[in-house]
């Protein structure tokens, strides 16, 4: 690791490469191999002492705040430097609100007076840490999971794919699951339901997304593609038995073990094993409008022009935190590979082989070691914004907007 | 509380208000304290020790002027600064130093060797950095220390 | 980030160098053991050893830990190299050609696509070039190969049980970014992450106006800009029972910290419709409070002195040395939230750092302005 390669004396300062999602924030220097920090994107108020999501805000004024703090907090907790002199790459999702990258620019800029910075896509991004530059990408964070193929470097925007299944919605499954099937134990009594013993105390919020949280990381995991089908089969035979619309339940499959798990001191929970992978299940129910995460790739590539089509399915990058589940990769290609015997697809799409990359990094932070290989080149001076720039315009320009160039000049080169 | 024998080696400076109920291990070694302190009630102090091949040895514990100590807490620590806030509950651990102008949340275990310091807070269980101090928190712990020491009614014996 | 110093990866505690001695073969009698004194790494707090994970013990007591190498180094490095030596013939180019340009930013990452490279390379040497050449430039950016097929779900997951105990959480896992260890046996301890002394300038003037040092008492030139050291301070002193649409006399003391004496007015503030500051009414005396100048000997100073009190006794309640107290009528008007009063202290402020730079004109007086907003915790239910 490159570490104290002495603070502030070396005479060229890497530039600072900035991930803000929607969970955690990634934040380290150009040219190191990986993020310094992960830490929650949230950050204390000042005032009130209370934390604060920064991607819960109600508007411009209150995010301005969010976000003076939070940068404070990375700049002078985290990443001990001196914003002054630091260029900064934003690594960001091309979903981003307008609302956030133009805040996020003016807290810099103005509160922090940052030379200068760059905004680059993240899925973009990942591509810099294979070489490579045709990929269909697929970013699973918190909060949605974004699909996106790019072809020679360049951004096939309208083939992009989106579904707001993450982990979020697997935090929100695994809530109502516990709540329903756990059993809880406290030295003084017999094991009770969750559900019934959050009651008791009459606390409105159960448990908190930090609970949910370790609970997925530590037990839940993705199972594979045959069990999958049965859980699937199982739980959906249920619901319908249950709306008495079918007499029929299928055979429960094969649950793992059971988890102890302990909630604070004395009490002692137990998470059902059919919950750990019936949780991440989620993410492969092709509900609603029929999509899942196997479908929006196979979309994404079906969107795009007919003679890339190929090189793209032989090029799928996953990454976010939320394709850290174990048996993630391994159900997604299973599940790809199926859904290109369904008619719809196979009638359109002949593909016969689906590839997939394993990027050198964790694929929490592929999309920040991209930006730090990229951060790490002539590029940052030449395309970023400088605080001149921006002081003249106060505005940053969109990804498509033609407008930037022309006004700053930027044409000379 | 300190019996006759140990009582010398209890220095406590001026203006200092020790609660009821407090213990302060003079026996074990020499416990300076200074001006405008406040001990809480149930507190315990005690000098800290250090294990060697040839046995134990206890150290002495200093703890400068206008220190608050909460209520049931227990200091180990080899050196309390001054100007120090100690919230309730909080246990100390072996030979922490507590530099000036720092405060301890209430209930925060602080494990052996900790070093707290100057204008930071502590809080949690091990008790880790949680946030900064202003540059007038010397003032604000006089302030604080003397307001409890001007509005402290002793219960006479009766 | 500290070379010598290490926190635990378990809880974040700062780990301790422990000392013991072990029995090793003697160099010159291999038969006969001697004592040998070796260190190694442990958490005071949750007891975590660095021998849990298999580090080595070391002979020295700072320093020599091996650090945790990161599979991925070479590769990163080869990617960063190559990718610098592309954007930098992109400048170079840029500049010979100033061209018009295509612009926007879809665009600007084709350039650096592996395409130009091997476009590049395509147009320059026949890529059976001599090794030697090849070596000397910077090594080849090969493209990541991908694979049809990724390792399966391990059997385990669906059939044994798991020990929480050795699983790691989040935090732990984040706290190592690069590695992101899983199981408890695979954490590395982690280097101890410095804090920094701060230092505040002012915007405009880049005067300093804190400058802490790690010993507070150590500080040479203090320039007092602390709020405590020149605006007076409103504290509540007691609250009575608070009941709704029930006017209630709640006293308030005033301290003055500046060496001058304060003339203090207390003006009622505006409530805005879409947002209220406050939500109850208060009635705040209308005459003008001096509070007298802070001496710092009358601590000392066990005379009462009975000052000149001319004041009314229903709105000051007392009077010593720099401090005061008043009441001031407040009538809940809000059921179920905390009774919050505000209104605006306006006070005269003498500007002492213009007197202390030897100017010999008049002191500057300033008259400020504040809001402030009270809060006085909820109301008594009627019960």
């Amino acid at each position: 690791m490159p570490l104290y390669e002495g603070i502030g004396i070396v005479a060229e300062k890497h530039t600072v490469i900035l991930d803000i999602g929607h969970a955690f924030t990634k934040c380290g220097f150009a040219r190191e191999a990986g993020p310094r920090w992960i830490i929650p994107s949230q950050v204390k108020n000042s005032h009130t002492g209370k934390l604060r999501k920064l991607w819960d805000f109600k508007d411009r004024k209150e995010l301005y705040f969010i976000l003076k703090d939070f940068l404070h907090m990375l700049y002078f907790k985290y990443l001990v430097v001196n914003p002054k002199d630091r260029r900064v790459v934003i690594v960001e999702s091309i979903l981003c609100q307008t609302d956030f990258r133009e805040v996020l620019a003016k807290v810099l800029f103005c509160h922090f007076e940052v030379p200068s910075v760059l905004f680059v896509p993240s899925h973009l991004m990942s591509l810099f840490t294979l070489g490579i530059s045709s990929a269909v990408v697929l970013d699973s964070g918190y909060s949605e999971t974004v699909v996106l193929p790019i072809y020679e470097g360049v951004v096939i925007l309208n083939a992009w794919q989106a579904l707001p299944v993450a982990a979020q919605a697997i935090h929100r499954r695994i809530e109502a699951e516990v709540m329903e099937k756990a059993k809880v134990k406290t030295l003084a009594s017999e094991p009770k339901p969750l559900g019934e013993l959050l009651a008791e105390k009459g606390q409105t919020e159960p448990l908190k997304e930090t609970v949910l949280e370790d609970i997925k990381v530590r037990t839940c995991f993705v199972a594979p593609f045959d069990l999958g089908q049965k859980i699937q089969a199982y739980e959906s035979g249920k619901r319908l038995s249950g709306l008495k619309l079918s007499e029929e339940v299928p055979e429960p499959p094969p649950s793992p073990p059971d988890v102890e798990y302990p909630l604070n001191g004395e009490k002692i929970m137990t998470i059902p094993g059919e919950i750990r992978n019936y949780a991440p299940e989620i993410m492969f129910e092709r509900s609603g409008d029929e999509q899942s995460l196997a479908s929006l790739i196979l979309d994404a590539i079906l969107k795009s022009p007919i003679d890339v089509r190929k090189t793209l399915a032989e090029n799928l990058v996953v990454m976010g935190g939320n394709t850290m589940l174990p048996g993630f990769k391994h159900r997604l290609l299973a599940e790809v590979q199926n859904l290109l015997k369904d008619p719809y697809y196979s009638s359109r799409l002949p593909i016969k082989k689906i590839k997939i990359h394993q990027p050198p990094a964790k694929e929490n932070y592929i999309a920040w070691l991209g930006g730090a290989i990229f951060g790490a080149t002539d590029v940052v001076t030449t395309r970023s914004i400088t605080r001149e720039q921006y002081l003249k315009r106060e505005y940053i320009p969109d990804w498509s907007d033609q407008m930037w160039t022309s006004h700053s000049g930027r044409g000379r080169s | 509380m300190a019996s006759s024998d140990t009582v010398a080696n209890i220095v406590p400076n001026g203006k200092t208000i020790i609660q009821s109920e407090c213990i302060i291990r003079g026996d074990l070694a020499n416990v300076r304290v200074g001006r405008h302190c406040v001990v809480g009630r149930r507190a315990v102090i005690r000098p800290p020790f250090k294990k060697f091949s040839k046995g134990v040895a206890f150290f002495p514990l200093h703890i400068g002027d206008h220190v608050f100590i909460d209520e049931g807490t227990v200091v180990n620590a080899a050196h309390v600064g001054s100007f120090v806030y100690i919230g309730k509950n909080c246990v100390i651990g072996r030979r922490c130093v507590l530099k000036d102008c720092c405060y301890v949340a209430d209930n925060t275990v602080l494990p052996p060797e900790t070093v707290v310091p100057t204008f930071s807070t502590y809080s949690g269980s091990p008790g880790l950095f949680s946030g900064e101090l202003p540059e007038c928190t010397q003032d604000l712990m006089v302030d604080y220390t003397k307001g409890y020491y001007q509005h402290f009614r002793p219960v006479l014996p009766t | 980030m500290c070379a010598n110093c290490f926190d635990c990866p378990s809880c974040m505690h700062t780990l301790s160098t422990r000392a013991t001695s072990i029995q090793i073969p003697s160099p010159d009698d291999p038969k006969k053991n001697v004592p040998k004194k070796v260190y190694y790494l442990a958490c005071g707090f949750c007891r975590w050893t660095s021998r849990d994970v298999g580090i080595p013990d070391q002979t020295v007591a700072s320093g020599g830990w091996q650090e945790q190498e990161n599979l991925h180094s070479k590769r990163i490095n080869n990617l960063l190299e190559n990718y610098r030596v592309l954007a930098q013939r992109e400048k170079l180019e840029k500049e010979r050609k100033k061209l018009s340009q295509r612009c926007g930013y879809q665009y600007f990452s084709d350039k650096y696509g592996i395409s130009a490279v091997v476009a590049r390379k395509l147009a320059g040497l026949s890529t059976t070039g001599s090794k030697d050449e090849e070596s000397k430039e910077s090594e080849e950016l090969m493209p990541a190969e991908a694979f049809e097929n990724v390792d399966p779900l391990p059997e385990e997951y669906l059939t044994q049980p798991v020990n929480l105990a050795k699983v790691c959480n989040i935090n732990q896992r984040l706290m190592q970014p690069e590695f992101q260890p899983t199981c408890t046996d695979q954490l590395f301890p982690r280097h101890k992450h410095l804090l920094v002394k701060r230092s505040q300038r002012c915007k405009e003037c880049e005067h300093n106006l804190s400058k802490p040092e790690y010993n507070p008492s150590s500080i040479k030139f203090k320039i007092q800009l602390a709020a405590i050291y020149h605006i007076p301070e409103v504290r509540l002193k007691t609250i009575p029972v608070l009941k709704l649409n029930e006017e209630c006399k709640i006293e308030v003391t005033l301290c003055n910290p500046t060496p001058y004496p304060a003339h203090v007015t207390l003006l009622p503030c505006e409530n805005t419709e879409e947002e209220p500051l406050f939500n109850s009414k208060v009635v705040l005396p209308s005459t003008q409070l001096v509070v007298t100048a802070r001496d710092d000997t009358a601590e000392f100073d066990d005379l009462n002195d009975a000052q000149s009190a001319k004041d009314d006794p229903k709105v000051i309640s007392f009077r010593k040395s720099n401090k005061i107290g008043f009441y001031i009528n407040v009538t809940p008007l809000k059921e179920k939230e905390n009774v919050v009063v505000a209104f605006q202290l306006k006070h005269d402020f003498v500007n002492m750092v213009l007197q202390l730079q030897g100017d010999h004109r008049e002191s500057q007086v300033v008259w400020l302005n504040h809001v402030l907003f009270l809060d006085l915790g909820p109301i008594q239910s009627n019960v």
